[in-house]
């Protein structure tokens, strides 16, 4: 076999045409991939205009922009849409196009269901938005407390475009985890043992384990009020033996792990950043992904926190604030490793450590103040101020948003094969950096000066209104920096110069492939040796049983010991057609005609017995 | 490597029955989180429990549907296990078997409805919110872990299965068997507990 015709065969094996027909059926990890990161970025444009609508309405006092129902179905959506269909399909963007690369597979375990997970993200999402198209968001905050959210409080459509919207989209969210573990246990390259695991890989595992039991919360939570709203059942309402804190519990035991859904992947981007641009591993390398599996598993713990100020019994708040305070231990174990790994190694300020750096800033900052609610009487006192305002962006913005735009940076080069240019790099990290703090530092002052969230407008002298007008200046800086964001990428499409595989002198596996990398991603499976295989010294050239073939291999759990080769399946019309029968069942819901309903169901079922229907080549789903 | 280092050792599952213990996982929590939902209406609430006019459940249909559900585990079991022996000859009676029982388990569910609805509704009050979408939502998992039987028996009996390529007879079946174990707990719960 000579060294050029592997390349050629699994070109021909894995090579999906060109045209409409492909972008509707493909199930390449590295396009899906794409995909969910270009739409998020639309989300996130669309929720930034949303939060500069808050932020011009609150400029000054008796402000008359918005009228409250407008105000308050823009800073739902706002929440709505930053949270759900912007930061976790950014970072399942991430996800997608980097894990099978980082484990040296050559796509997801089940590419189809990674596909459908697109589609249903998607089509979840301009059902949210459906709403706001024709007037009639929800309105009743990003989590719609009941009574507040229930038939007699809050009539009409709006809230059933949050309810139905959620349960939807959980299927995406759920299929996208379940992908990513079974990748992450099954497919890693040989020799890659669990001890040999990508950092970013472990925050997306130990992420996608919270998905898996952390949405089923938020699922049950809304199928009651949805049961509640449609059909007149009663399980918040009190007068017929139901109780409103009910809907709190649920809530918040999704709640406060998905803060966690959100922040560990952006860690895990931190974590591969900061090795890279030290040159050196990561200090303590199995301590950082003890605390990250942690985390993920204490977050289940504190739900309770937010809800200090309900009335609940002392004993069990006590526990719970407890339990508040011992997850900034793990988080503490990360941020010492990283700046040990930085003040150990030969660090270079390029604009992804930048971003890095400034996450590490922000993240202390937001650390500390929300230490501060886990004592009871502070928080007691500031529940619904802006000063939990101030508070979760700066966990959100600071904790997500930095790590997404290091990340951005980093990945970039890989994903479109050219380089972003750094002076502009640097330029929108200080804007951005800047615009955020001078936005929501003034917030904490607010709040603590009394000013409540969820306020359309507020009267003149009560101390609020420079803090305001500052806040607002800060938001249009912090919006120049991500428009400076965007021309660099733009830019980099343009005329940025040619990457090449591997241009930070990284340690993991995306960087042994071309940029982009080609269809199959490796023309030979790698074998792994340590946890920064790039930079073992080259092995020898070994025939390689796949060249040529459209499989992948599959490892054991432990030892990444080779096991099986796996036969990947083919480009596919399965996905997209599921997405849009249980489209049909959500347009059915919402408008409770059940005749629609019932057909969406049996379009659902056609596509799943299509799904599962044995083929001639047997392929995993 | 050689291609005889990665033949694949009989009996390790495929990735796709990992998926499908997930799913599981998921959906456990979904009923988890429901069952908790039902004990905290309970225990909120003032007065007896079941709130009238729902009267304490009787068990004897329920007791019946237990038995058959737990009875139906049985031949799932042993359908996943022939397949995985690649004895494909009994698999097809098997899974019928399975799915016969699981028919009967749903036909018991919809007498005990046509009892309970004339006495209470999901709208009367919370316990008939809770106690019908607990019921619904398993019967619904019920219907469709049918659904699958049926589907795997048709492709079994075509002889689309065999020894070594039979990834959905297993998925199934697993999914049988937390149908059945979900069923005790909402037995448990809902029919069991307010005897206590
Ligand atoms: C782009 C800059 C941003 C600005 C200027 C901004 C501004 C604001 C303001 C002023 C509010 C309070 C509205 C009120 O209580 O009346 C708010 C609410 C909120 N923001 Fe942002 N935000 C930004 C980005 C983000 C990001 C990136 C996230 C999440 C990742 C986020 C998540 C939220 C959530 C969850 C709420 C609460 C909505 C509710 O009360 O239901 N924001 N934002």
């Amino acid at each position: 076999m000579t060294a050029a015709s592997p390349g050629i065969a699994l070109r021909r094996a894995w090579a999906e045409r060109p045209g409409i027909a492909s972008a509707l059926t493909t199930v390449d990890h590295k396009r899906i991939g794409r995909r969910y990161l270009a739409t998020a970025m639309a989300f996130f444009a669309v929720g930034g205009v949303e939060a500069l609508l808050i932020r011009v309405q609150l400029a000054r006092p008796e402000e008359r922009l918005l009228r409250p129902e407008a105000y308050d179905q823009i800073f739902t959506m706002h929440g709505l849409t930053m949270i759900f269909l912007f930061v976790t399909p950014l970072l399942s963007g991430f996800g997608n196009f980097v894990i099978p690369l980082m484990l040296g597979a050559r796509d997801m375990a089940f590419p189809r269901v990674n596909a459908l997970s697109y589609w249903v993200y998607l089509a979840a999402g301009l059902f949210m938005y459906t709403g706001l198209l024709i007037g009639r968001a929800p309105d009743a905050g990003w989590f719609s407390y009941a009574p507040l959210s229930g038939p007699d409080f809050t009539p009409g459509v709006n809230t059933d475009f949050y309810g139905l919207g959620l349960i939807f989209l959980g299927i995406s969210t759920t299929a996208g985890a379940i992908n990513i573990i079974v990748t992450t246990l099954k497919l890693r390259a040989p020799g890659m043992s669990i001890d040999r695991i990508p950092l970013f890989v472990w925050a997306w595992l130990a992420t996608a384990l919270a998905i898996v039991f952390a949405i089923p919360a938020l699922t049950t939570a809304a199928l009651m009020l949805e049961l509640e709203r449609l059909y007149g059942f009663h399980f918040f309402d009190t007068a017929a033996g139901g109780d409103p804190v009910l809907w709190q519990h649920l809530f918040w035991i999704f709640g406060h792990p998905d803060v966690y859904i959100i922040f560990l992947p952006a860690v895990g981007i931190v974590s591969t950043v900061i090795p890279v641009f030290s040159g050196r591993p990561m200090v303590v390398h199995n301590w950082v992904v003890m605390s990250t599996l942690l985390t993920g598993l204490l977050g289940f713990g504190v739900w309770v926190h937010h809800m200090f100020a309900v009335g609940l019994p002392q004993l069990s708040i006590t526990f719970f604030a407890a339990a508040s305070l011992i997850i900034a231990v793990p988080s503490g174990i990360q941020v010492f490793a990283w700046i040990a790994t930085m003040l150990t190694g030969r660090p270079r300020l390029a604009t992804p450590m930048l971003y890095a750096v400034g996450f590490i800033v922000v993240f202390v900052v937001g650390g500390i103040t929300g230490v501060m609610f886990a004592a009871i009487p502070f928080d007691q006192q500031v529940t619904d101020s802006y000063f939990v305002v101030a508070h979760f962006h700066y966990v959100l913005f600071g904790g997500a948003v930095f790590p997404i735009l290091a990340g951005l940076h980093h990945w970039w080069p890989k994903i479109t094969g050219r380089l972003t240019h750094e002076r502009a790099g640097a330029v929108s990290f200080w804007l951005v950096f800047a615009g955020f703090n001078v936005t929501f530092f003034p917030m904490h002052i607010s709040g603590l000066l009394g000013m409540p969230r969820r306020v359309y407008t507020y009267p003149r002298g009560m101390g609020w209104d420079a803090l305001n007008l500052i806040s607002t200046l800060g938001a249009v800086v912090l919006a120049a920096g991500l428009l400076v964001v965007l021309a660099t990428l733009v830019w980099s499409l343009r005329a940025g110069p040619e990457a090449g595989p591997d241009p930070w002198g990284a340690d993991t596996l995306e960087w042994a492939a071309q940029s982009p990398p080609e269809p199959y991603n490796f023309t030979r499976i790698p074998v792994v040796r340590s946890a920064n295989p790039l930079w073992d010294p080259p092995l020898p050239h070994v025939d390689d049983p796949l060249a040529g073939g459209h499989r992948t291999p599959e490892t054991s759990l432990g030892e990444g010991d080779p096991q099986r080769i796996l036969r990947m399946p083919e480009e596919s019309w399965l996905p997209l057609c599921m997405a849009l029968s249980l489209a049909v069942v959500f347009t059915g819901l919402i408008t409770t005609t059940t005749v629609v309903i019932v057909l969406g169901g049996l379009l659902v079922g056609l596509v799943v017995a299509g799904w599962a229907r044995p083929g001639a080549q047997e392929a995993p789903a | 490597m050689t291609a005889s280092a990665v033949r694949a050792p009989a009996l390790t599952r495929e990735p796709g029955w990992y998926a499908m213990l997930l799913v599981i996982a998921t959906e456990a929590t979904v009923f988890a989180l429901l069952l908790a939902a039902y004990f905290f209406l309970q225990f909120t609430h003032e007065g007896a429990w079941p709130p009238p006019p729902a009267e304490v459940p009787r068990l004897l249909t329920p007791v019946l549907m237990t038995v058959l559900l737990t009875g139906s585990s049985i031949p799932a079991y042993l359908a996943d296990r022939g397949a995985r022996r690649g004895r494909m000859e009994r698999v097809g009676v098997l899974l019928g078997a399975t799915a016969v029982l699981g028919i009967a388990f749903l036909v018991l569910q919809v007498v005990e409805y046509r009892e309970k609805l004339d006495v209470f509704t999901p709208r009367t009050d919370a316990y008939g919110s809770a106690f019908y979408t607990v019921t619904g939502l398993h019967g619904a998992h019920v219907a469709f872990g049918v659904a699958a039987l049926l589907f795997v028996l048709a492709f079994t009996a075509l002889g689309r299965y065999s020894a070594r390529r039979h990834l959905a007879i297993e998925v199934v079946t697993l999914y049988w068997h937390f149908v059945h174990v979900v069923w005790l707990f909402v037995f448990a719960s809902l029919y069991l507990s307010p005897h206590l």
